[in-house]
């Protein structure tokens, strides 16, 4: 597990006197990472703002909760998860398409990039809420296992065949769509879905 | 190699280690395009993933967020001292009840009609069995409550010397005029003064209420029947 840091924990102690510099220091700090984490999950950008507000106030609502002999990215990373899910659940409906290519690097190739982050994202919106935030915390956010078992509170076993199976979903989306150079496109997903 | 051992090739590989000895794995995927396919799959997966970029938020997010975060702060501690408030109010009066119930109480007046307190028929009870005039009641009422701090005072310097051997305790002398008179003339001071106004303005109204009574009682003969 990553270890924590005494700046993290003198910034928590600011932030519980109500120092407003030390609140703005902590937004600052998490807000590219809680944000991005919203936009993924939730797959749309008005929705991720929102949902991540509400996770900043549901932060400092619950600060002096946060156990300072932990790490604290991955206990607000398992705050936002959980909103989300929260959020999904709520809406009520399967994740709608980001505006992914906004998020691809300043210069976008001139090859099939495009359409295989849209296939990508697409297959990730397939996943179960669980299997997506896992696949999206290792693989986006570069955390490693033992933080994403914190934030989930799951056993890092579980975290390990949840990433697994993600991403064999995921492989698996990307050779029924023809993604994969010299294979064919499979006419039928192999599982029963539909094709989008 | 088998199929299995190749999938776990190929989830090390994602999670970014290397793969010490591919000979094994090679030979394999030469046999097995269904793992040939796996492989190829993540090498596309790889490529899309290095394209993937956090998204951004908002210019103006982050402002947005700290000023809703001090807002709720500071609803979040005007509702915490109001409901400190309440619930300090809610134990005085309790305390206040309390006491009232634990420091006995002076033998309740008997209350009668009121048509008795101001007697206009020809017909009023004899003097010596009438009730209590209202300025009596002010009075007597006012009394007891400056009793009050006086009995707390002395039960309270009770309760150490029963719990002490009396052989540790000087002897001292009683509660009484010289000790604790002028601390209690002190606190009751304001009671008295407060006692002493009531029944000042009880007696400028007094006269107009009992011919307001009486006028009334004229104007309703019925009731005076009943």
């Amino acid at each position: 597990v990553t270890d924590v840091s005494a700046e993290d924990v003198a910034l928590v102690q600011r932030c519980l006197r109500g120092e407003a510099e030390a609140i703005r220091l902590l937004v600052d700090r998490f807000q590219a990472e809680v944000y991005g984490l919203c936009v993924r999950l939730l797959s749309h950008r008005h929705d991720a703002e929102d949902v991540a507000q509400e996770v900043f106030l549901r932060i400092f609502r619950s600060l002096r909760r946060w156990d300072p002999s932990r790490p604290l990215k991955p206990w607000i990373m398992g705050i936002t998860v959980n909103r989300c899910r929260t959020w999904l659940s709520q809406r009520g409906r399967r994740p709608e398409l980001a505006d992914y290519l906004q998020d691809t690097a300043a210069s976008p190739p001139a090859d099939d990039s495009a359409e295989l982050l849209h296939e990508i994202q697409l297959a990730l919106d397939e996943l179960r809420p669980e299997y997506r935030s896992v696949f999206v915390l290792f693989h986006e956010h570069g955390q490693p296992y033992e933080d994403i078992a914190v934030a989930l509170r799951r056993p890092v076993g579980t975290i390990k065949t949840w990433l697994h199976r993600a991403r064999l979903e995921v492989l698996d989306r990307l050779r029924r769509r023809g993604m994969v150079a010299g294979l064919p496109q499979a006419p039928e997903s192999l599982d029963g879905r539909g094709e989008r | 190699m088998n199929c299995s051992q190749c999938q776990d090739l190929l989830q090390l590989q994602l999670d970014g280690d290397p793969v010490a000895d591919r000979s094994p794995l090679d030979q394999h995927l030469q046999t097995c395009p269904d793992c040939r396919g796996l492989f190829a799959a993540a090498a596309r997966l790889e490529e899309g993933l290095s394209l993937f970029t956090i998204p951004a938020p908002p210019r103006d997010f982050a402002a947005a967020v700290v000023g809703a975060v001090l807002d709720d702060q500071r609803l979040r501690r005007r509702t915490r001292r109001r409901w400190f408030a309440g619930a300090a109010l809610a134990a005085s009066l309790l305390l206040a009840v309390a006491l009232k119930f634990t420091t006995g109480r002076p033998e309740p007046a008997v209350v009668q009609p009121t048509t008795q307190y101001f007697p206009v028929a020809a017909t009023h009870p004899a003097k010596e069995s009438a009730p209590p005039s209202p300025i009596e009641l002010v009075s007597q009422s006012s009394s007891v409550v400056a009793a009050l701090p006086r009995r707390i005072v002395q039960e309270a310097a009770a309760v150490p010397r029963l719990s002490l051997p009396a052989d540790v305790l000087p002897e001292l002398p009683p509660m009484g005029a010289e000790t604790a008179e002028p601390a209690l003339e002190q606190a009751t001071a304001s009671l008295n003064e407060a006692r002493q106004g009531m029944s000042l303005a009880w007696q400028a109204v007094e006269s107009p209420v009992r011919r307001a009574t009486g006028v009334w009682s004229r104007m309703t003969p019925s009731l005076q029947k009943q």
